[in-house]
């Protein structure tokens, strides 16, 4: 096999647009994830700021909470109502944390099989000179 | 016409001798007469109407000789056989000549000169070849020293780029890849508190979250690291690939230099094989030309001579500086005088058979002439 350096060129260069294409496909991608859900946790937020004043006027209205007035039930309610939203805070947060590692993940993945790929090239570059040498070897020695 | 011994005559071979009371020791060996270089300064007169040699008669013959050539010689010869006789010791003087100049070609190994030269080229050009193929052979080996070197070179020089590129390039994405827990929501603690609400329950939960969530970035950390591990040592692996495969290449190209080296020293093998199989052709050659000449001049002056020369005399001379006969050359052995009266008795041995002297065929000879 001859030894042809445009040919390792055009593999190399194939191999990074490919991978430069898809990496930015997928942190565009990445990107418009994390804005969406950063809007999402904006609507959660505004959400919950607003059902919060409707949550002590519920008990208010069945007089369960005024002036001197502290029932077990509103209490209960309000941390019901904290602890909700705590949990959707922390669900939506963690699924966007996992969302983000696969992400990583696959980045990482990828990465791995460019330079995978970078690096089979250049083995069977230099597998390829070292054989050139020897089929050079041979016709200098007269053996071809 | 025949010769019959006696008279001081005696038959060596097919020649007569005329030996006058020479001793055994004094007799002429050789059967090739030769003529002395300066035949005046040994008494040899010879001239243009003289065939005998010198022999001048000491008188006059006492019967004049007929105008048409008949009898009244005393000797009984008459002029034709006289002619003839003359005719016959020329042709034999002329064949002594050619058998003396042969046996000097032969004996002086003079015949040697042509074929020696041969041999000299032979050898000459042998040295040429064999120069020539030392020649090859010790560029064969220059070309596979410098070809080894120029491939191996081009070889780690490969191997070279690669360990560089691996280097620099450790194929181990994984290992920046660090799972974070996110922060803990808000627990309104503040809000509940302006209402006299504890926010335990709501930490409690948090923190049961905040648990789950550590776990969950603990397993894909340990993801993480399981596939950071796999690189790395898929990285190691190909690193300890690159370099086996160059210490196979290197193997691999002394082992082929050791083949190629000994390609070359077979080759040169045969090659002086094959060019010493030509010139001993050669040289068998030339030397069977040599032999088949050497035989051929044998027998020519067998012939000549009626004895066999030693054989012998091939290539140079002696080295004695010419005193001392060369291998294969006739020992001579007679004085010049000797050489002479042998000359002279074989021109009178004819004379002699048919019953007249020497002196009486020269008398006639020389009253038919006038003198």
């Amino acid at each position: 096999m001859a030894y042809n350096p445009a040919d390792y060129e055009a593999r190399r260069r194939g191999y990074t647009q490919q991978y430069g294409a898809t990496s930015a496909m997928n942190a565009y991608a990445n990107f418009l994830s994390q804005q969406r859900g950063t809007r999402e946790r904006q609507g959660m937020t505004e959400e919950y700021n607003k059902a919060q004043p409707r949550v002590v006027s519920g008990y208010s209205r069945r007089g369960m909470v005024g002036p001197n007035v502290r029932s077990g039930l509103f209490a209960r309610g309000l941390q019901d109502f904290a602890k909700q939203r705590a949990r959707s805070f922390s669900e939506f947060d963690q699924g966007q944390q996992e969302q983000q590692r696969m992400y990583d993940l696959t980045e990482a993945q990828r990465l791995e099989a460019f330079r995978n790929q970078l690096a089979d090239m250049e083995s069977e570059k230099a597998q390829t000179i070292a054989d050139a040498a020897r089929q050079l070897y041979a016709r200098r020695a007269g053996a071809i | 016409m025949a010769h019959v011994p006696g008279h001081n005559v005696e038959q060596s071979g097919n020649v007569f001798v005329w030996n006058p009371g020479a001793t055994q020791t004094t007799r002429v060996t050789s059967q090739v007469p030769s003529i002395p270089t300066s035949p005046e300064a040994e008494n040899f007169v010879r001239t243009s109407d003289n065939f005998f040699y010198g022999l001048q008669p000491s008188k006059t013959p006492t019967t004049a000789p007929t105008s048409t050539g008949g009898s009244g010689y005393g000797g009984g010869m008459t002029a034709d056989e006289a002619l003839a006789l003359a005719k016959f010791n020329y042709e034999k003087e002329q064949e002594a000549r050619k058998a003396s100049g042969l046996s000097d070609y032969y004996t002086g190994g003079s015949y040697n000169t042509g074929f020696d030269a041969l041999l000299k080229m032979i050898a000459d050009q042998s040295k040429v070849s064999e120069g020539a193929i030392g020649g090859a052979y010790d560029r064969a080996l220059q070309n596979i020293g410098q070809g080894y070197d120029v491939a191996k070179g081009l070889g780690d020089e490969g191997y070279r780029a690669l360990n560089t590129y691996l280097a620099a390039n450790q194929n181990n994405p994984y290992a920046g890849i660090t799972a974070q827990v996110g922060s803990a929501p808000d627990a309104l603690t503040d809000y509940l508190s302006a209402y006299g609400v504890s926010d335990q329950p709501v930490q409690g939960q948090i923190q049961a979250d905040q648990l789950q969530a550590q776990q969950g970035a603990a397993n894909f950390q340990n993801l993480a690291n399981t596939l950071s591990a796999l690189a790395q040592q898929g990285a190691g692996s190909r690193a300890a690939e690159s370099q086996m495969a160059q210490l196979l290449f290197n193997t691999g190209l002394g082992q082929e230099r050791a083949g190629y080296t000994s390609q070359a020293e077979n080759a040169q093998a045969q090659a002086l094989a094959a060019l010493q199989q030509a010139v001993y052709q050669s040289r068998f050659g030339v030397e069977e030309k040599r032999n088949a000449l050497a035989q051929e001049l044998a027998q020519t002056i067998s012939q000549l001579t009626g004895a066999a020369p030693t054989k012998g005399g091939v290539g140079s001379g002696s080295g004695d500086g010419g005193n001392a006969p060369l291998l294969g050359q006739l020992v001579q052995t007679a004085t010049p005088q000797e050489i002479l009266a042998n000359q002279l008795a074989n021109l009178v041995a004819p004379a002699q058979a048919q019953g007249g002297t020497a002196q009486q065929l020269l008398d006639e000879l020389n009253a038919r002439r006038g003198r």
